[in-house]
């Protein structure tokens, strides 16, 4: 009903500013006024307002445009909440859930996000539109999105070049740019996302959410020296090959109060020596899993009995039997699900646990993983049924 | 008629001399045969009367000098048959000839042309290979068809670089009696560089005899192409034998240091 | 006397390049006809038509907004630059085979193509160029592929090579090349990685307006020069010496020629990526047909290589539709088939 009111209420708007010019434009009109003006003069009846009281107040009836920055530092002036939006990459999709943003306002996804259908069930009969490296172009032609969500920066070029592409030859259409996954920027942006959709306050809720869970960790480790902290052996799917000083790996491992055994390495995710590790006898070990040939676990829960297999085929590596951590049982396989996307903060929480577990004793990963999918992400799993992190 | 007078030419790369000072007279119609052996600057010669590369001295044909013509003019005073042909070119026996024209010819082909083209191939003797690739023709039709093209070109002075070289004994016997009747029967003026020494005697009006660039020796073949002659240049005993009037050169052994 | 039968031959070679002319034409247009109504947008064969018409002919015609963007904003501009980057890289080809004098050369075997990725991804991942912001990779593709036709004719000219040897420098450079794309492949992250592979597969799907202008242009103006040269080309193809006896200067011949056709490849490539087989196919198919005349070879090498491209692209459009295939995937596999006959033609001779 508050929908019918409102675009009553637009369309009334479109015949106002004819009527401006005589009226005296001092008296504001709030949104809850406006609707209800409209709704008493559609219902009708003895106390119903005539069409030219409600246009006078139609003509001063000035909803606040919203002002937004995405993550690209392009502000852009909201005055009408998007309607028809194409979503290109699944972070933000995962995102606009979290935010109770109406499903059906997205009227195209990406090939990825299509190919899981257990975990975005309510899109699985939306128009695929490709992919960022190969967007199907005239699908979201035909589409007339009047908004299209890419990364910023991630694939920049590629992203860039649909940007220019999209806004050359659909007129009016507005693209974002947000990445929906990076611990530096997710905050703010679940807060931009809340205010283009008009949603601030599941925004708000959200965000606390969030960062609720990751600051407790620096808070409770404040006493603990730098070189006192644990350190940390990340790998990635890839065998051997982990992240150094300017990756996404240190900057997470460092939230979850470690340090990075191999921050000082030069590429940004370098293949090491695996005599490397033995020499640097890490504290805590986390090897990640959910592609490659470690493909198994997480949402999908393909594989699931290949787990153990993975780990006992880590303490057979040579020499590793000898490590501390394989030796005092620090060592863990982490899914990439809550690892790599906006689910990060799962992860890091896990971590965390992992390399103070008495500091972290009452903090339960699991259970904020099974608030995030009830209570925002509205999926019916219980994450204990799948695995995530091993043992 | 065709007058060719070369003065005091010399060819040098770098500080190397090629050739030294050649001066000759040849006039139409003459078929003068250019021998020495290997290296002696037989292809040079040839190169450097036909406007490839530029020497010092002078090149007067019919009392114009050469060496100050633009290249296309040169093109339509000497036609040249190099040493050697590709032979695995995809074009026609009639693009190829037709090649020839190309100092006569604006963007698209005339009746006259096509008529020189004719011909050409028709004086040649290969007219019936007119639209048979080059590459599918033997060696002797090919040495045709290189001479077809010179023909067509319509220069008074004909160039031939070793034309029988790679050629059968027959083929090669068939090529240079062509030559000859081109030359001294129709008029025309021709110097070619030939290794043979006895179709050099047999069918040339005159031999220029090149050695480490200089001219050894040059006059009418009887006169020059002597025991004495081909000692000294080559540096092997020879000797001259006739049956009829057609002279053969026996080489015998290498000249022994003394 | 000029023999009857010889001129009717002639004629009758006369008639069959006009004829392949014509129908190569003719073909390319029904094909674009065709290529136009391709796409994942679902527009019916009517509506397409109808927005070409719109677009011309405003006043006459009126079709959808989204027709009009599908059509004029994404697919007609790629077939026609499907159809001029095929004419530039055949014409490019047949002008390098004939001053080579093999069959065998072309931009790709030459190592212009290998460069020209070389300096896409000397853009992608050190992010170093010429031209800076939107232009890097396109700029930097265009300097190493003008950089590599230098090499090859300073090798080819300065050291007197032949045309064998030539080659030989040529795919030297290719592998030289490579490797070092390589090496900046080993260096980049992921990301970059796949932005240079993407770009090596070569695909029309950047095309906009302007490119097409611009290698339109570029192609007009070296098309009209090389066919009022051909008869020199025709020259070269047969040897320096000859073409030098005919009055043809061959060192600024060879120049001027190697100049254009790398200045066309350049211009192609650096905006499509490397697109193979264009060069080395048409004018072989060609010149079976046409013969060996450049004045005829040159604009009918073209066409077909515009055939061939249109043609390529447009199946890589549709065969696995709606993912669009790059198309220099497409080339490349329609290279096999081709060089197949091509071999098992040549057990014969």
């Amino acid at each position: 009903m508050k929908q019918i009111a409102l675009l009553a209420c637009l369309i009334l708007m479109l015949i106002a500013p004819a009527m401006a010019a005589e009226t005296d434009g001092n008296v504001q009109v709030g949104e809850d006024e406006i609707v209800a003006m409209v709704l008493a003069f559609l219902s009708g009846g003895p106390d119903a307002p005539d069409l030219a009281a409600v246009q006078d107040a139609a003509a001063a009836f000035s909803p606040a445009a919203r002002i937004v920055t995405d993550s690209s530092g392009r502000t852009h002036t909201i005055d009408a909440t998007p309607s028809r939006i194409v979503v290109m990459n699944g972070e933000t999709l995962e995102t606009l859930r979290s935010l109770g943003v109406d499903p059906s306002i997205i009227v195209g996804i990406d090939k990825y996000s299509a190919d899981r259908p257990s975990f975005f069930p309510e899109y699985a009969d939306t128009p695929v539109v490709g992919s960022i490296w190969s967007p199907d172009y005239e699908a979201i032609v035909s589409l007339s999105p009047d908004a299209v969500f890419l990364y910023a920066t991630t694939s920049k070029d590629a992203c860039d070049e649909i940007q220019n592409k999209l806004e050359s030859t659909i007129p009016g259409v507005r693209i974002f740019r947000f990445d929906c996954y990076q611990p530096g920027t997710y905050a703010r942006e679940i807060r931009a996302l809340g205010a283009i959709f008009d949603r601030t306050a599941e925004a708000e809720a959200f965000a606390v959410f969030y960062t609720g869970t990751l600051e407790t960790i620096p808070g409770r480790l404040s006493g603990v020296a730098e070189e006192d902290r644990a350190v940390v052996y990340l790998e990635n799917w890839k065998d051997y090959r982990t992240g150094a000083s300017s990756s996404g790996y240190e900057e997470k491992i460092r939230m979850a109060g470690g340090r990075n055994a191999f921050s000082s390495l030069a590429a940004e995710y370098p293949e090491l020596d695996p005599e490397a590790v033995i020499q640097a006898n890490p504290d805590v070990i986390v090897k990640l899993i959910g592609a490659g040939s470690y493909d198994a676990g997480g949402y999908d829960n393909e594989d699931a009995e290949a787990i153990p297999g993975y780990y006992t085929g880590l303490t057979e590596r040579p020499g590793w039997k000898t490590l501390a951590s394989v030796k005092n049982g620090d060592l863990h396989l982490l899914h990439n699900d809550i690892f790599g996307g906006p689910q990060h903060f799962i992860g890091i929480a896990y971590m965390a646990k992992w390399c103070y577990p008495e500091v972290f004793a009452d903090i339960d990963p699991a259970a904020v993983h099974r608030v995030y999918l009830e209570d925002y992400q509205h999926l019916p799993f219980d994450p204990a049924e799948k695995i995530f992190t091993y043992p | 008629m065709a007058g060719l007078a070369v003065r005091n030419l010399s060819y040098r790369i770098r500080d190397r001399r090629i050739l030294s000072d050649i001066s000759f007279d040849a006039g139409a119609p003459a078929l003068v045969g250019l021998v020495g052996p290997n290296g002696s600057g037989k292809t040079t010669l040839i190169r450097c009367i036909d406007g490839i590369i530029r020497p010092e001295g002078s090149i007067l044909l019919d009392d114009t000098d050469l060496s100050l013509l633009p290249r296309m003019e040169v093109a339509k005073r000497v036609a040249y048959v190099p040493q050697g042909i590709r032979n695995n070119s995809s074009a026609t026996v009639f693009d190829a000839v037709l090649m020839g024209r190309r100092p006569h010819l604006s963007w698209s082909i005339g009746k006259k042309d096509e008529e020189e083209v004719v011909r050409a191939l028709e004086l040649l003797g290969v007219e019936d290979l007119a639209f048979r690739q080059l590459r599918t023709l033997s060696g002797g039709e090919r040495q045709r068809v290189m001479i077809a093209r010179a023909l067509a070109q319509e220069s008074p002075l004909l160039l031939l670089d070793e034309p029988t070289s790679a050629l059968d004994l027959r083929n090669a016997m068939e090529v240079m009696e062509l030559i000859h009747r081109l030359t001294v029967d129709e008029g025309r003026l021709a110097i070619m560089a030939i290794h043979d020494l006895s179709l050099a005697a047999r069918y040339c009006t005159g031999i220029i005899v090149l050695s480490g660039g200089t001219i050894a020796a040059q006059g009418p073949p009887a006169d020059v192409l002597t025991p004495e002659v081909i000692a000294q240049v080559y540096g092997v005993d020879a000797v001259i034998e006739h049956r009829g009037e057609i002279p053969y050169i026996f080489p015998i052994r290498p000249v022994t240091k003394a | 006397m000029p023999d009857p039968d010889l001129r009717s031959v002639f004629a009758a070679a006369r008639r069959k390049r006009t004829l392949f002319l014509g129908g190569t034409t003719l073909v390319i247009a029904l094909l674009a006809g065709v290529a136009v109504t391709l796409g994942s947008a679902d527009l019916s064969v009517a509506e397409v038509y109808l927005a070409v018409l719109a677009g011309l002919f405003p006043d006459h015609f009126t079709a959808s907004d989204t027709a009009m963007t599908i059509v004029w904003d994404y697919r007609l501009h790629r077939v026609l630059m499907a159809i001029a980057a095929g004419f530039g890289l055949a014409i490019a080809g047949a002008v390098m085979q004939g001053i080579l004098r093999n069959p065998l050369a072309s931009p790709f075997t030459l190592g212009i193509s290998s460069a020209a990725a070389t300096g896409a991804s000397i853009a992608i991942v050190l992010g170093v160029g010429v031209v800076g912001g939107d232009y890097l990779v396109v700029g930097n593709a265009f300097l190493f592929a003008l950089l590599a036709a230098a090499l090859i004719y300073g090798m080819a000219r300065f050291r007197g090579m032949g045309a064998e040897s030539m080659i030989l420098a040529g795919i030297a450079l290719m592998y030289l090349f490579s490797a070092v794309t390589s090496l900046l492949q080993y260096v980049g992250s992921s990301e970059q990685v796949q932005e240079v592979v993407f770009w090596m597969f070569g695909s029309l799907g950047r095309s906009d307006w302007p490119k097409v202008g611009i290698i339109a242009a570029i192609l007009v103006v070296s098309t009209l020069y090389l066919v009022y040269r051909a008869w020199d080309l025709n020259a070269l193809a047969e040897g320096d010496d000859i073409a030098e006896s005919l009055g043809i200067p061959v060192r600024r011949s060879m120049t001027i020629f190697m100049l254009i056709s790398s200045l066309v490849t350049a211009s192609i490539i650096c905006f499509t990526g490397t697109i193979g087989f264009i060069g080395l196919v048409a004018p072989h198919i060609t010149r079976m047909v046409v013969g060996t005349d450049h004045r005829f070879l040159l604009p009918a090498s073209g066409l077909v290589g515009a055939l061939l491209l249109l043609g390529a692209d447009s199946l890589a459009r549709t065969v696995l539709a709606p993912t669009i295939l790059p198309v220099g995937i497409m080339t490349a596999f329609l290279g096999v088939p081709f060089f197949i006959a091509l071999f098992l033609r040549g057990r014969g001779e």
